[in-house]
């Protein structure tokens, strides 16, 4: 299963509450769940399920939620500043904008909520510079798979978007592969 | 840089000369890209040391692009006040630039169709412009100059998020197209509002002639797409050419609407406002643009000839401050502004 937070990664850590009679679970991946340690685990899931009364999943609810989990950032003392640029969180809440390319990777788990609630997407469709070819036409070929899925889900053929949904798994667990053995920098050029 | 200035009057971007698709409808389609170094912070968080390096290293390789090696490196913060103002005037330079001239860039080629600035919010912005209805056009020609770019910098790029930019709304493709449109069919039947939050809901961006909140003058309506990731360049353009080509359509409707309401009010209407631009000795920039607007609505309704070609277009932009006192080669007061705009539509109109 895919991390309800980032929506990309593979889910590790489950939390679960009971509340009103009813359960609730939310599955984050590792690096969206280590970003969370502001909060407890119900906490959480309570911000998620209380705010919107939604499954996790659907697009609607999941951008409502990561726009709580921004706000909940508002205590971003703890977040430390870019490597490169020395730009700090709290100036990226001020002005909505990054220091420099390299804020993106670091700020990481605090931009994806951004970009799900504005663009509505979290990966990049379009033109690849010569330069950054390679890798990033792997990411396009993910990014079109994922498309399509969103399309089947639509379009209720649950049989071809379990087919999309493991090609999808299969091809970010070669891309991560791919990273690890390519010293990711978090995806900038080098 | 001289030379440009010095014939500045006949030297308007060829989009407002030349007829394009819905012309009557809307002036011009533009295509802007936003591309980064991925060395330097962002141009809002950069030194003034940094943003120097950047702008004397950009404008020397902006300048060696092909399609600008004819143009004009305009040397920003060495121009006049009014000289950069005329330059936002034209649309080729942003309030942003114009507001903090010091280390930033424009390149301009020789047509005024394309322009690069630099140290914008971004450390470059791209942008090409077409006349009339035409986002595809537009994208062309900008993806065209982003191409020639490749050759000479290398933009910051992440495989997963795409172009880096200052602003995660500009992440991915870092594209925006944008039409000029004139709408005041929609505005007088007082279905204006309706359609801007139909576009609002679709994720389109309504601003004023000047974007980024300037107020909308004389019903034109700058319209841009706001959603930059997890779509390819040509369907942001496509989209764009589905969504807003339809206001093309609902206003072309509302004008007709309008006319067979009361036909007598709207001759009135514009018939008036030919008398003022006919006669009156002094215009407020307001009166103009309004003015012009029922002016240009009076052709698209076939009421009045049309003008030489382009000619209205010309007028909205030389009409404003900084041409006026850049023809007139001196500041000019509240009174001798507004005289000296009714002399140019005098001009032009009892000719």
């Amino acid at each position: 299963m895919n991390c309800h937070m980032c929506g990309r990664r593979e889910a590790t850590v489950h939390l679960l509450e009971l509340k009103h009679g009813q359960q609730k679970s939310l599955w984050l991946c590792d690096i969206c769940a280590a970003g969370r340690t502001d909060l407890a685990g119900d906490e959480l899931v309570d911000r998620v399920f209380g705010t919107t009364g939604g499954e996790p999943g659907e697009s609607a609810s999941l951008a409502s939620f990561l726009g709580q989990v921004f706000e909940a950032d508002a205590k971003a003392d703890r977040i430390a500043a870019c490597p490169q640029c020395h730009y700090e969180f709290k100036q990226f809440q001020d002005s909505n904008r990054l220091g420099c390319a390299a804020c993106y990777p670091h700020f990481r788990a605090q931009v994806l909520p951004l970009l799900a609630r504005f663009h509505r997407h979290a990966s990049h469709l379009g033109k690849v510079p010569q330069q950054a070819a390679g890798m990033a036409s792997y990411q396009g070929e993910i990014t079109r798979v994922r498309v399509a899925l969103e399309k089947a889900i639509q379009g209720e053929d649950y049989e071809e978007a379990g087919r999309l949904r493991d090609k999808m798994r299969a091809m970010v667990v070669e891309r991560d592969r791919l990273k690890d053995t390519t010293a990711d920098d978090g995806g900038l050029p080098s | 840089m001289n030379d440009f200035f010095a014939d500045f009057a006949d030297r308007d971007p060829a989009w407002l000369d030349e007829a394009g698709p819905a012309s009557d409808i809307v002036l011009s389609t533009q295509a802007g890209l936003a591309r980064n170094l991925p060395e330097f912070p962002f141009p809002h968080h950069a030194s003034a040391v940094e943003l120097a390096t950047i702008s004397s290293d950009l404008v020397r390789r902006v300048g060696r692009l092909p399609a600008l090696a004819d143009g004009w490196d305009l040397d920003f913060p060495g121009l006049e006040p009014v000289q950069r103002r005329a330059l936002q005037e034209k649309l080729l330079a942003s309030f942003r630039l114009v507001s903090r001239p010091e280390n930033r860039g424009l390149v301009v080629s020789r047509d005024l169709a394309r322009a690069i600035m630099i140290n914008e919010e971004d450390h470059l912005r791209l942008h090409a412009f077409r006349p009339g209805f035409d986002p595809l056009g537009a994208l062309s020609a900008a993806m065209d100059l982003d191409a020639e770019l490749d050759h000479e910098v290398e933009s910051a790029f992440s495989p997963e998020w795409g172009y880096l930019t200052a602003s995660p709304t500009n992440l991915g493709t870092g594209l925006h197209v944008s039409a000029l449109m004139h709408l005041p069919g929609l505005v007088l039947v007082g279905e204006i509002e309706k359609v801007l939050n139909a576009l609002r809901q679709l994720q389109f961006a309504v601003q004023g002639l000047f974007g980024e909140a300037s107020a909308v003058r004389g019903a034109l309506f700058q319209i841009s797409n706001l959603i930059t990731l997890g779509r390819d360049e040509q369907e942001i353009a496509t989209d764009f050419q589905l969504h807003v080509g339809k206001i093309i359509t609902y206003e072309r409707s509302a004008r007709d609407q309008l006319y067979g309401r009361d036909h007598l009010g709207i001759e009135d209407m514009i018939h008036r406002s030919l008398a003022v631009v006919s006669n009156a000795r002094i215009i407020t920039a307001q009166e103009a643009f309004d003015c012009l607007s029922n002016i240009r609505l009076g052709v698209g309704l076939g009421l009045l000839p049309p003008p030489a070609p382009g000619g209205l277009n010309h007028l909205t932009v030389h009409q404003q401050t900084a041409h006026l006192e850049l023809a007139a080669g001196r500041q000019l007061s509240g009174r001798d502004k507004g005289a000296a705009r009714a002399a140019l539509l005098r001009e032009f109109f009892a000719a």
